[in-house]
């Protein structure tokens, strides 16, 4: 236990003579608070027109019912504002007092229609004998907000492992490992104490940036669990990279192969229908997302939670299994 | 000059085949190419599900079916289901949904929308709008609005969404490729003591730091082949692409080399990558939903480079975001060259 503790003191002492343990703990902070001033553009992204001024205020502010309004002079500024990248429609009248659309050509579906229905509903007369409700189940998060926060966590779930994996690199340079090879500290013990910093740093990051993000109303024990049991992830990404990195660059180099597969996981969970959710079953990412999605939402029992942890160890055990070998063989 | 500048380019791609820089590159685009071909669906979307039930019997029953059924062949996401409760049960295992209910109430139907909450009003009022037309133009009134295309060639066809996807790779792997690995060359061959050595003979730092950058521009030229040409074949504008590329590729690696001159190693700077990386990134939002375009994604240099990408992937005619980004990116990869050869110049100074 001492030798296990000392390998985790050495780890923290040398990350902060870098400032590297600092950056890591803020790190995922800045950016969480960067993205908790992205939410609010994000949830209220909506169609963007660009009006004639000399329109009445009330066309205007019909428009201003269904996206945000940019006002133009002239209609020459309008067409070069719709000429800009984004998708923008600009609306205007004709010297018969008719109104016209102004597109680029290369708008979405939504640009190019949306703006026709306006017009209609402005100049149309007719009753429709229909009457329209609108009620909502009370969800405050968006899918932008949840999607965001479930990456913001695995984010920083695997700066641990990846620091981790960076160390061990470091230390085979320095000859560090070699020395480590005659002391009695066994592999054991190493891969324990090196792995500290990456079960306890989630943790922290995690409630943090809930805290900073406002979401309190979350099962904090299942919130431990899910993070503990992804912490597993990132040491076994960190210890895989650590171990096969030559150096730094094919560090880098295999950190971005495991790096891609993680993100087509996640996007895979987030564009794919739930049918086809099982082609993704293979990947820890997969379940962790699902784990924390469900946690987020309030819609994960604790018989899901068991499922998807089962899943998470079960998984990282096998990738462990397969390279017990490699790793043994990297730290020797 | 030229000599000592191809003989630092010939080492450093021998470093980069000796530490598979060239193998993981090729990989990581043909993994990519293979999931975009095989395993994203065409018809992905990232709308909002649609779950409905109609217990309306009145008049206009039929003119709502019609109106479903043309949604139902526009998007694959909408669902029909029994009744409201099951409306609710299912949106609330799905939160990117929307719920339809239409009911009668004395003698006219009345159309309930069932929305999540965090839906803002904008987009709830669209959604009403949606409807009142639909149930107009099924009623006959179809009022025809004149519309003024500024650039008949641009309009572009539909882009199965697997393949629109490939331009935000072609941003974060082959044009931002460099930044990432120029660091781990250079903090590399710090720790080797290589620049030290390099700093006291006849080589000047710029041609020691333009190796490394044509060398990031090889690696993206040959992700962007085989990725492109697995995905799109021949269709692609190249010629624009490449220039793309190349531009992108010089800005985003002379920026790895100004972070590289203030830290000694990979670990200290990981966290100013991660977060250049992240920002850099952004456009991708706006790329994914093109009305939403704040200022600060709208600033960022990436953001008129991903369309400029899309323009030379899957060309509409539009090519002067083509020769207006190459141009912007010119002078951004110079000023960040100079900059670059200044900040090595003062910390070599320094060390």
């Amino acid at each position: 236990m001492r030798r296990i503790l000392s390998i985790f003191k050495r780890d923290i002492l040398s990350s902060f003579r870098d400032y590297i343990i600092l950056y890591m703990i803020i790190a995922p902070i800045l950016l969480t608070i960067g993205f908790r001033f992205f939410i609010p553009s994000a949830q209220s992204a909506g169609l963007q027109f660009a009006v004639d001024a000399k329109l009445d205020t009330e066309i205007v502010n019909e428009f201003k019912k269904y996206g945000d309004v940019e006002l133009y002079g002239t209609v020459d500024e309008i067409k070069t504002r719709v000429e800009n990248i984004d998708d923008i429609a600009g609306i205007t009248k004709n010297e018969n007092g008719e109104f016209v659309l102004i597109l680029q050509g290369n708008e979405a579906h939504d640009t190019k229609e949306i703006p026709k229905m306006i017009i209609r509903e402005i100049i149309s007369n007719e009753d429709l004998n229909v009457e329209f409700k609108v009620n909502s189940l009370g969800l405050e998060e968006s899918p932008v907000a949840t999607i965001g926060t479930i990456s913001l966590i695995l984010i920083a779930i695997l700066i641990g492992g990846i620091i981790i994996g960076f160390n061990i690199i470091e230390e085979k340079e320095a000859n560090t490992l070699k020395a480590l090879n005659v002391t009695p500290m066994t592999k054991f013990e190493y891969i324990i104490g090196k792995s500290i910093t990456g079960l306890i740093l989630p943790i922290i990051h995690v409630f943090l940036i809930l805290w900073i993000l406002g979401i309190t109303e979350v099962d904090n024990t299942m919130v431990l669990i899910m993070t503990l049991a992804s912490s597993l992830v990132g040491i076994v990404v960190g210890f895989v990279v650590g171990i096969i990195s030559s150096n730094q660059i094919t560090g880098i180099a295999n950190m971005k192969i495991i790096f891609l597969i993680l993100s087509l996981t996640i996007i895979g969970a987030i564009l794919l229908p739930q049918s086809k959710h099982f082609l993704l079953y293979w990947a820890p990412p997969y379940w962790i997302f699902t784990g924390f999605k469900g946690i987020l939402l309030n819609t994960a029992t604790w018989g899901n939670l068991i499922n998807y942890i089962g899943w998470i160890i079960g998984l990282t055990f096998i990738i462990y299994i397969i390279l017990r070998g490699k790793i043994k063989k990297g730290l020797a | 000059m030229l000599n000592r500048y191809f003989a630092l380019l010939k080492k450093d791609i021998i470093t980069g085949v000796r530490n598979y820089y060239f193998v993981v590159v090729i990989a990581v685009a043909i993994i990519f190419a293979l999931i975009v071909n095989f395993l994203v669906p065409e018809d992905t979307s990232i709308k909002p599900a649609i779950f409905y039930h109609v217990e309306y019997q009145g008049d206009m029953r039929e003119n709502i079916d019609e109106i479903i059924m043309e949604s139902e062949r526009e998007h694959p996401n909408v669902n029909r289901v029994n009744s409201r409760e099951e409306i609710i049960e299912n949106m609330k295992k799905k939160d990117n949904s929307i719920g339809m209910f239409v009911t009668e109430s004395n003698g006219k139907p009345v159309i309930e929308f069932i929305t999540q909450g965090y839906e803002n009003k904008k987009v709830i009022n669209t959604l009403v709008l949606s409807m009142k037309n639909s149930i107009n133009e099924s009623l006959g009134r179809k009022i025809d609005v004149k519309t003024n295309i500024l650039n008949k060639d641009v309009e572009m066809e539909r882009i199965p969404f697997n393949k629109s996807i490939l331009p935000i790779f072609l941003l974060t792997e082959p044009t931002m490729l460099g930044f990432v690995l120029i660091l781990a060359l250079v903090f590399m061959e710090k720790d080797e003591g290589t620049i030290r050595a390099y700093m006291v003979s006849p080589g000047r730092i710029q041609e020691y730091l333009a190796s490394k950058i044509t060398l990031m521009i090889i690696l993206g030229l040959i992700s962007t082949i085989v990725c492109t040409g697995i995905v799109v074949g021949f269709n692609a504008n190249y010629l624009a692409l490449f220039g793309l590329v190349i531009v992108g590729s010089i800005f985003s690696s002379a920026l790895g080399l100004i972070i590289a001159s203030f830290f000694d190693n990979l670990s200290q700077s990981f966290i100013w990558v991660a977060a250049i990386n992240i920002l850099f990134a952004l456009p991708m939002v706006s790329y994914l939903l093109p009305s939403f375009a704040p200022t600060y994604i709208k600033i960022l240099p990436t953001y008129p480079l991903l369309f400029a990408i899309r323009e030379a992937v899957f060309p509409t005619g539009n090519v002067e975001i083509i020769y207006s980004t190459i141009l912007t990116f010119i002078v951004l990869s110079i000023m960040t060259f100079i900059v670059s050869v200044f900040s090595y110049k003062i910390t070599a100074a320094r060390d």
